[in-house]
């Protein structure tokens, strides 16, 4: 084995020595090319523009080594499209999803609603994009779980980016009851968004009178905020509307459910047991 | 590290906003062992001494009169960084805020075609920390409240400054954690401009002192209307006196940049 091996290469040395030094080449430039685009223009580049060029720096310069290679065997290009077109037309067949998931990546690369980064919502998921790739764009959610969506099907989706611009608005249903005054519950609200240093003062806040629903009053607020204050923003004004309303009298309604054991105008009745013998200690308790 | 640990038997030398901001600043500053600074200017407070073995500067910080909501982000405990006890100093220096400042006048002027109006207003500064002339951070003397200039889809962020935009800078209330900001407006179309609110952007703006004034001044802004479709002009102008602190960013001129930086 060892001879024929040796055999092989004193017949074939050329070659092979050209072959090993363009691969050596190639992968040498593709390294450096590939640093100089993390460390230098990766600064000034944007993640999505870097995951562009790394693409076409890589694909393009192993196709290229590749080419080389080939050449370098002898292996006569023409001849070899002639001959794989009765194959290509059956892997295209096979590769057809691949191939519309590519095209798509291009189309998502090209059109680009969103960015690494980004926080979309697409079929129910919820994440950050994490990784645009050749086939399909990974998410990462909240709770560290990758999910993985074919190009194709995002092309095709509906789906939010949440965080494409730098501002957005938080909206809250709040309901009152029917005995509050609304204008009282506005200057309430009005306050609460000043105070608020995670608020922004312009755009103001948004006050909606909804309507009269079945238990209350609805009012729509609105805020605005910088996209990366959200939780700070939506924990710190609930729990300022309750401690307000609380501090104001504004009732906040909840339904209420009563029990009605046959005839509607007469309570649930109500039967007291004699449980000392049984349980004398809950006795107190249950009587009550 | 925690509280016990940074506690010191040092009496601390309490520095008030005045003293702070006539001695204290753009100076270097160097601790030993047995001295404890407090600093107080503004809303700024900061507490900064050497550890035992001079190896460590410890320092906290907080803001008073905020919000408890915002304490996370302006009130540190105790934290250290490394110090060279040879040549290890401290540097305090005013700056101009991080961000644009959006201006909101009490009271909406308009500006009639060909008219050319003078106005002044104060802008709250912030201090820069140096150690071992490394930029350490930046506090505001004030917090201020954000704001959005701008469409929501198009836009800047910025802080928000509502007061007096004063016809001269005489009017205004003397301060020596804030810098007098001069405005231009010229209005060269044939509508009339409301100034309702306006974008300073302070990236572009440095910080100046002149001979023999207290309070220090930004660079001049100089906005020239031309009409609501048009390309309006905003220059930032040296004022003329020292400079406390250059312009964050330098002001793009080129059309072709501006056009195809989004690019």
């Amino acid at each position: 084995m060892l001879n024929e091996i040796l055999k092989l290469y004193n017949t074939h040395y050329p070659v092979i020595h050209r072959i090993a030094m363009i691969v050596l080449i190639g992968v040498i430039l593709l390294f450096i090319l590939n640093t100089y685009l993390r460390i230098l223009a990766g600064k000034k580049l944007k993640p999505q523009t870097r995951l562009i060029l790394y693409k076409i720096i890589n694909y393009g310069g192993f196709i290229i080594i590749a080419l080389s290679v080939m050449y370098e065997l002898d292996i006569r290009l023409t001849a070899l499209f002639g001959a794989a077109g009765i194959a290509a037309v059956a892997v295209g067949f096979a590769a057809q999803n691949s191939l519309s998931n590519v095209i798509s990546g291009l189309f998502l690369l090209w059109e680009k609603p969103f960015k690494i980064g980004d926080l979309i919502k697409t079929d129910g998921q919820l994440g950050i994009i994490y990784s645009m790739d050749l086939l399909s764009v990974n998410l990462r959610t909240f709770d560290n779980l990758l999910i993985r969506i074919p190009n194709e099907k995002l092309m095709k989706a509906t789906f939010v980016n949440i965080t494409r611009f730098p501002i957005r608005r938080l909206d809250l249903k709040i309901s009152i009851a029917y005995k509050d005054d609304v204008e009282h519950a506005f200057e309430v609200l009005q306050d609460i968004a000043r105070r608020n240093p995670y608020c922004l003062d312009e755009p103001e806040p948004i006050l909606i009178f909804q309507g009269f629903m079945d238990s209350c009053q609805e009012i729509l607020f609105g805020v605005w905020f910088e996209k990366s204050d959200y939780v700070v923003l939506r924990n710190s004004i609930l729990k300022e509307v309750k401690k307000r309303f609380d501090e104001e009298g504004i009732e906040i309604p909840f339904p209420h459910r009563t029990i009605y054991a046959g005839s509607v105008t007469r309570p649930f009745p109500v039967e007291m047991t004699d449980t000392q013998k049984s349980e004398p200690e809950n006795a107190e308790t249950d009587n009550r | 590290m925690d509280e016990q640990t940074a506690k010191t038997e040092t009496a601390m030398l309490n520095v008030s906003e005045e003293t702070f901001i006539d001695e204290y600043l753009d100076t270097d500053i160097y601790l030993n062992e047995n001295k404890h600074l407090g600093i107080k200017a503004g809303q700024f407070e900061m507490e900064l001494k050497l550890s035992a073995d001079e190896s460590e500067l410890l320092m906290r910080n907080r803001h008073s009169g905020i919000s408890k909501l915002l304490k996370d982000k302006f009130e540190s405990r105790w934290h250290k960084t490394a110090w060279h006890k040879d040549g290890g100093a401290i540097r305090f220096s005013l700056r101009l805020p991080d961000r644009p400042v959006v201006l909101k006048p009490d009271m909406v002027q308009e500006i009639m075609p060909g008219q050319l109006v003078s106005a002044y207003c104060s802008i709250p500064l912030s201090v820069e920390l140096t150690v071992c002339s490394s930029k350490l951070a930046e506090y505001p003397l004030t917090v201020l409240s954000k704001t959005w200039f701008g469409e929501p889809d198009e836009g800047v962020l910025g802080y928000s400054l509502k007061g007096q935009v004063l016809s001269s800078m005489e009017k205004l209330s003397p301060s020596r954690i804030q810098a007098v900001c001069a405005i231009e407006i010229e209005n060269h179309a044939a509508e009339i401009l409301r100034f309702e609110r306006l974008c300073l952007h302070t990236e572009y703006m440095g910080l100046f002192r002149a001979e023999g004034n207290r309070t220090p001044a930004t660079s001049k802004c100089k906005l020239v209307y031309a009409g609501r479709d048009r390309m309006n002009k905003i220059s930032y102008l040296n004022p003329g006196g020292r400079t406390l602190s250059p312009p964050r960013m330098k002001q793009i001129q080129s059309l072709m940049f501006k056009s195809f930086k989004t690019v």
